[in-house]
């Protein structure tokens, strides 16, 4: 009997600590899947259809660097009960504080425009016109914010990450080739370190890590109610994020590289809703699924970055900025929210609107706000006075330190490739 | 005071003209807020802000000369 009632007590603990994860977790899965946004999948859809399963290894990379760099807002937030744009403005005075929330407020503009080009292209795939899909969208989003409950806003949103997984019953439908995925996982680059390749790596680290993910990590933290003693939990949160960022990118690459790579050259591909047109003809469920996830990643996406420059407005400016809050009650921070989406929508209905420039100009733009919001994490993260005995060790330094300077320098030189493509021979 | 001197009296100071003072004024008071930065200004905070100011200035003079380049090859 001794060894059962040991197994269930075991269990009881495992059974309690689940339900309290569960009650806890959110941010960093919702922060880490939305990274996953159209921009990040038509990244790795290109990156797939150009490379085959060759770059796998660097995807998985990248997880264990978003964490540490999440992780950190997780703490900051957890300990400050702060949002990063209050913290800036607290910390390093109004120079930066207007800086950092200004180059925010315009780079989470622009993206939005970018997850709109992507839900709308995604949707022409099944024949809705972008007009439709924008209003949609747009009622959607009003809708999830007005119960006025992070709670039921969190839990609705945390379904649509669930559905950023299509991705993977998709690929598995394809059958393939485990074999060299499996060798694809040691690091080697095909055909050398060439431009192209290198150029690729940049915009798949410029994916993975984008500015508004730490403002939007570390205020919905704190719009949660975490505190010191659920950092453990959060971390769990981040690291479970992580896991199924790299899984949902590492799927879609096999999915085109399956499909759509052709050696050694590979293809090249525009965008992901592309894609999705080449294989729906011969692969209706798959070519179907990958512009459902298309579409469902600009969701998630546009949820996250609205309410990153709403939360971090709604901090500086002394608006009531919860999403537990009703409309009556925090009118500022939920008509920034709905301002942003509507003129974002509008602009992708405009005729000739530059749409192209405008998702190549969000890649350069990030640069001037990623190294800064980056510098002043790590910063912030070294105060003893702030942060306790959360701030950071030494070994959190150098890692912290490590991937921050090898985001900055290739996500500049990323930004360089995109305005002076001819200095990379691309 | 009659109503059409209350007319005239909203209308001199027009709703736009309150909006900016108003905006105007919540900007001053968030500058006088945050004036004093709370962190501590070691040398190695010093050092870190020079240096990404040296950062930013580059990154706009490379996108003021792009923005030449594009203007003046058109």
């Amino acid at each position: 009997m001794q060894p059962v009632a040991n197994f269930f007590y075991k269990y009881r603990r495992f059974v309690k600590w689940l339900s309290l994860y569960l009650a806890l977790a959110g941010p960093g899965i919702i922060v880490m899947v939305a990274d996953n946004d159209a921009g990040g999948i038509t990244t790795y859809a290109a990156t797939g259809a150009k490379f085959g399963f060759n770059l796998i290894w660097f995807i998985i990379l990248l997880g264990p660097m978003a964490f540490a760099v999440q992780e950190m807002c997780v703490r900051l937030g957890a300990v400050t009960k702060r949002g990063h744009a209050e913290a800036i403005f607290d910390a390093f005075g109004p120079f930066w504080g207007w800086f950092s929330l200004m180059d925010l407020g315009f780079l989470d503009f622009l993206t939005l425009i970018s997850e709109f080009v992507g839900m709308t292209a995604a949707l022409s795939v099944f024949g809705v016109p972008p007009v439709v899909t924008v209003i949609g969208v747009c009622i959607l989003m009003i809708l999830i914010v007005m119960h006025g409950r992070y709670w039921t806003w969190e839990k609705l949103v945390l379904l649509f990450c669930g559905l950023n997984l299509i991705y993977i019953p998709a690929t598995l439908l394809l059958h393939p080739d485990f074999g060299a995925i499996q060798r694809a996982l040691i690091p080697s680059f095909p055909n050398g370190l060439s431009p192209e390749i290198f150029f690729f790596l940049m915009a798949n680290i410029g994916t993975t890590i984008a500015p508004w993910m730490l403002f939007f990590h570390q205020s919905s933290v704190v719009d949660k109610g975490l505190t010191e003693k659920d950092i453990p939990f959060a971390r769990w949160d981040t690291l479970m994020g992580s896991v199924f960022v790299v899984l949902v990118a590492a799927f879609v690459m096999i999915l085109t590289g399956t499909l759509l790579y052709k050696p050694p050259n590979g293809i090249e591909i525009g965008n992901a809703a592309q894609a999705a047109h080449a294989i729906i003809g011969s692969y209706p469920l798959v070519g179907a699924a990958l512009a459902i996830g298309l579409f469902d990643a600009g969701l998630l996406g546009a949820i996250c970055i609205s309410l990153a420059s709403s939360w971090a407005m709604g901090e500086v400016f002394g608006w009531a900025h919860s999403i537990n809050n009703k409309i009556s009650e925090a009118p500022m921070f939920y008509a920034y929210y709905f301002l942003s989406l509507i003129v974002a929508g509008t602009v992708v209905l405009i005729p000739g609107a530059p749409l192209v420039l405008i998702t190549l100009f969000v890649q350069v733009i990030a640069v001037t706000l990623l190294p800064a919001a980056l510098v002043f994490l790590i910063l912030l993260l070294n105060q003893e006075e702030l942060m306790g005995k959360y701030k950071n060790t030494f070994l959190q330094n150098v890692i912290g330190l490590s991937i921050v300077t090898m985001i900055v320098v290739l996500s500049t030189l990323y930004a360089l490739s995109v305005l002076f493509p001819e200095m990379f021979h691309l | 005071m009659n109503g059409e001197d209350e007319y005239r009296d909203l209308s001199d100071e027009s709703l736009l003209g309150r909006t900016f003072k108003g905006w105007t004024a919540k900007i001053k008071e968030i500058n006088k807020r945050y004036s004093q930065p709370r962190l501590k200004m070691t040398p190695l905070v010093k050092v870190s802000l020079l240096v990404l100011r040296l950062y930013l200035i580059m990154l706009v003079v490379i996108l003021v000369y792009k923005f030449y380049t594009v203007v003046s090859f058109r």
